[in-house]
């Protein structure tokens, strides 16, 4: 309903598609690699992307996996274009990018985005589609569009990669009140 | 349950609590807002639309580049405030100043009045695109009709306004920027990125203290989450208290200030602290478990 309501032009539709996606797009632009600045910029390419070629999504089902191929499109471009950046000040520190409660969530987010960032690209969206986005191994591979089989191995493989790093990067026990005095 | 069995579990455990990680309200106001304020009004055109629409478009402005071309470009012209000394013609990267009295000048077709005490730096300007900003003081505008690809910015610390033909003012007052609309519309950006209208009538003041406060408190977090550089986050937690009594983040910054003062080995002050959170803020379930922390601290 909703995807025939934004392919008729209706701006109400729009809005509520905007509203419902932009977390979930935001979200990918980060664990794909960006800032949060960054990923705000990239969400809004999306979604005028998006805007501009509704008529290719064919069915309300598939909006999923075709708004993620847009973002990591998007993302690979802004990557890509940030390459100077990088090269000219090193990686950046990285700024928590999600409303957390505890502040040891965001210490847990940055290391989960650190070690993601560690991994072969093609490793790493498998990973955080089936894993972080729930999606089902078919799924994963009609979105990325290689086999199951496929899906499946470089899924094994990030997770080993994901966790190797993981005994890096994991952070400390999280409240930081409850050790009294100097560590 | 083995070791590699446990990491492996609570790494794949901490992949999946970030499945349900969203921006902070405020970026998800911006980014719907930023991408609702680019879309297209109305139906979204079909190809076959856009095709011949594109072609009247690039005519357009093919024939408003030659318009534009044939603009003298900053030009010296008769002053809206004719009472006011004439002035020169203002380059890219020049400053203007209203030292001791208002002075006028014309870009382009569009008039510029600063108000004494005023200062203002051209930071662009072309036939097609003028880019002025504010450096201190309030200067008026009168921008005429804009045509297709030109572009009238005015910017301070605060605020980018961008014009489609109007009359409005802007002000830089230190960390505020006061931009006031007499007549037409204007988008206005702040300096994080939101982006609203100003209509005739209306004024708003841009202020980047909120801001720069959050951000204090925002970097000072960051330490604390890494357990990095503790005195520094103290100090910015400090200052931010310092600087803020009594603002909406007050309870946020007191609870992290004790529990960082706590792992530097203050004892005493985070123990004084403590006290004080639980005084101020009585209904917090933080202060239970300050309270509950106080007591294991106690000898």
């Amino acid at each position: 309903m909703l995807l025939q309501a934004c392919k008729a032009g209706d701006p109400a539709a729009w809005e509520q598609l905007f509203r419902q996606r932009n977390g979930q797009l935001y979200r990918w632009a980060i664990l794909l690699g960006l800032q949060p600045g960054e990923a705000e910029d990239a969400v809004q390419e999306v979604l005028m992307i998006a805007s501009r070629r509704i008529e290719t999504c064919r069915a309300e089902e598939a909006l999923t996996s075709w708004l993620f191929q847009i973002t990591r499109r998007v993302v690979s471009n802004a990557r890509r274009n940030a390459w100077w950046k990088r090269a000219v000040l090193g990686d950046s520190t990285p700024e928590p990018a999600f409303d957390h409660d505890e502040s040891g969530d965001v210490a847990r987010e940055l290391a989960v985005r650190d070690c993601l960032a560690k991994l072969p690209r093609a490793q790493a969206e498998a990973l955080i589609l089936m894993e972080i986005e729930g999606l089902t191994r078919e799924e994963v591979a009609e979105t990325l569009g290689i086999p199951a089989g496929t899906v499946a191995s470089r899924v094994r493989l990030a997770k080993e990669a994901f966790r190797t790093h993981w005994v890096d990067e994991a952070p400390l026990p999280t409240e930081p009140g409850l050790s009294w005095g100097k560590r | 349950m083995n070791r590699d069995t446990e990491t492996n579990e609570a790494s794949i455990h901490a992949l999946r609590s970030l499945s349900d990680a969203r921006p902070s309200p405020a970026a998800e106001r911006r980014m719907v807002a930023r991408a609702l304020a680019s879309m297209p009004h109305g139906k979204p055109a079909r190809r076959w639309i856009l095709r011949p629409l594109a072609v009247a478009g690039g005519l357009a402005a093919v024939a408003a580049l030659f318009t534009v071309l044939a603009l003298p470009g900053i030009r010296e012209a008769p002053s809206p405030h004719p009472q006011l000394a004439a002035t020169t013609e203002p380059g890219t990267g020049s400053v203007r100043q209203a030292v001791d009295q208002p002075t006028s000048f014309t870009v382009g077709a569009h008039s510029v009045h600063i108000d004494v005490h005023g200062s203002l730096r051209v930071e662009h300007a072309e036939a097609n695109a003028i880019d002025l900003r504010v450096v201190q003081g309030r200067a008026y505008f009168e921008v005429e009709p804009l045509g297709p690809g030109q572009s009238f910015k005015v910017r301070t610390e605060q605020v980018l306004v961008e014009v489609v033909g109007t009359r409005f003012s802007v002000e830089s007052r230190g960390r505020c920027s006061v931009v006031a609309v007499e007549e037409g519309r204007v988008r206005v950006t702040d300096h994080r990125g939101n982006r609203d209208h100003l209509s005739a009538g209306n004024q708003r003041q841009f202020c980047s203290d909120g801001d720069a406060a959050a951000e204090l408190l925002r970097e000072a977090l960051v330490l604390v989450s890494q357990g990095r550089e503790l005195e520094r986050a103290a100090r910015l937690l400090s200052r931010y208290r310092a600087d803020h009594p009594g603002g909406v983040l007050e309870e946020e910054a007191l609870f992290h200030l004790c529990l960082v003062k706590a792992r530097l080995g203050e004892t005493s002050a985070a123990l004084e602290l403590a006290d004080e959170f639980r005084q101020r803020f009585p209904g917090s379930d933080r202060a239970e478990r300050l309270g509950h922390w106080l007591d294991e601290a106690a000898p």
